[in-house]
């Protein structure tokens, strides 16, 4: 997430030139997103309601999206990222949009999906807010991306080598939002019924430059604002490859990579949605219910809550 | 957009058939900045925003949306 200093934490001109780069090979590395793309069909088929109209936002190369098409429930789905060489490989109606600033009409759409691309972008808050304006009321965004674990001993390995070798630390690997945070701001976005899960997944390498060169193919390189300019010398990656070994490496040799995936469900506001009643507008006596006697306990009800909350 | 390679999406030519976006995508687009309508020029088809003095293009019947690939509209 964004700090209170700087808003700017991703260069995204940067990401998207990394990204068009990618594209040529973007099949070939996808097997993060085939999974997460497994998982929103799964999700989405037990909503039983029908999306005439979706958007899948940072579509990629159009996996989810040619995914999700299959699904009784789905309509039209229109694929949207910032890298037009991504969006050449998409296959229905497409868009190039900036997942900050989204050109889509409000209340004109059902549903929003989103596979790994929410964690690259500056301004969440700003995002959502846009994607709950989009939404026809009880309209549904389902979207995972990148939580805080995700390649941690990456981060590890970097800041224990740099630190040693030129004496200070610079931005390598992404901070990345956690489950609670998350929906804390679908909440302040002014969605109902949020719900935010996370997942730890652990992929095995055969060596730390074997997991490099597969972010850089997934168009995920290093394009924090405060990455350092000049590239990494030779000796600085050969002490980050060793620490990220002596440290992480399994008993058979190869080496794990965390990737934790928060995935929130959240519907745009709409009267028949289920919402608490206010404290106090109850029509019927729970001692009544129970067939028993009131008894009071001598505490005023706010007292009660408040120490109910503090367990 | 200027970095997409090679393919068909670097002509100048008159719109033809197949690069006209689904009229039903149009119809969902507004200007990313203002959130106003756009209104279609088919001479040099492109999407107008008006309030944003903005024009957005379309190539290979892809409307292009972003700020960087928007032309400004200063003279009019």
């Amino acid at each position: 997430m964004a700090s209170e200093t700087s808003n700017i934490v991703f260069d995204r001109a940067q990401l998207r030139r990394q990204r068009n780069r990618a594209a040529g090979g973007a099949a070939d590395h996808d097997f993060l997103l085939a999974y997460v793309s497994d998982d929103l069909v799964d999700r989405l088929s037990i909503v039983t309601r029908s999306f005439p109209a979706t958007l899948n936002l940072g579509a990629h190369h159009g996996l989810l999206s040619r995914r999700i098409r299959e699904l009784d429930n789905v309509g039209v789905v229109i694929d949207a990222d910032a890298s037009l060489n991504l969006l050449m490989q998409c296959t229905g109606p497409r868009v190039l949009a900036d997942e900050e600033a989204l050109p889509f009409a409000s209340e004109s759409l059902d549903l929003v999906v989103s596979g790994l691309a929410f964690q690259f972008v500056n301004d969440l808050p700003g995002t959502l807010i846009q994607i709950r304006k989009a939404l026809r009321p009880d309209g549904l965004l389902l979207a995972t991306l990148l939580g805080g674990a995700t390649l941690r001993e990456l981060r590890h390995a970097w800041l224990v080598a740099e630190s040693e070798v030129s004496g200070g630390v610079s931005p390598r690997v992404a901070p990345f939002a956690d489950v609670r945070e998350v929906g804390a701001l679908l909440q302040r976005a002014g969605f109902a019924l949020p719900v935010v899960d996370s997942e730890t997944l652990t992929v095995t390498y055969d060596s730390p430059l074997a997991l490099m060169r597969e972010l850089k193919k997934m168009g995920a390189a290093n394009a924090l604002s405060g990455r350092h300019r000049h590239p990494v010398t030779r000796h600085l990656l050969a002490r980050a490859c060793e620490v990220y070994i002596d440290t992480f490496a399994t008993s058979d040799g190869r080496i794990p990579a965390t990737f934790e995936l928060i995935t929130m469900t959240a519907w745009a506001p709409h009267e028949s949605q289920q919402k608490p009643l206010r404290p106090g507008s109850a029509q019927h006596r729970l001692a009544d219910a129970l067939g028993t006697t009131e008894h009071s306990t001598g505490e005023k009800p706010d007292q009660v809550g408040n120490s109910k909350r503090r367990d | 957009m200027t970095d997409v390679k090679g393919e068909s999406n670097r002509q100048d030519k008159p719109a033809s058939e197949a690069e006209i976006p689904d009229p039903k995508l149009l119809e969902l687009l507004v200007c990313p900045l203002t959130k106003k309508p756009l209104v279609y020029d088919p001479k040099r088809h492109e999407l107008v925003s008006k309030a944003a003095k903005l024009a957005f293009p379309i190539k290979s019947g892809i409307p292009l949306m972003t700020l960087e690939a928007a032309r400004h509209l200063d003279d009019e």
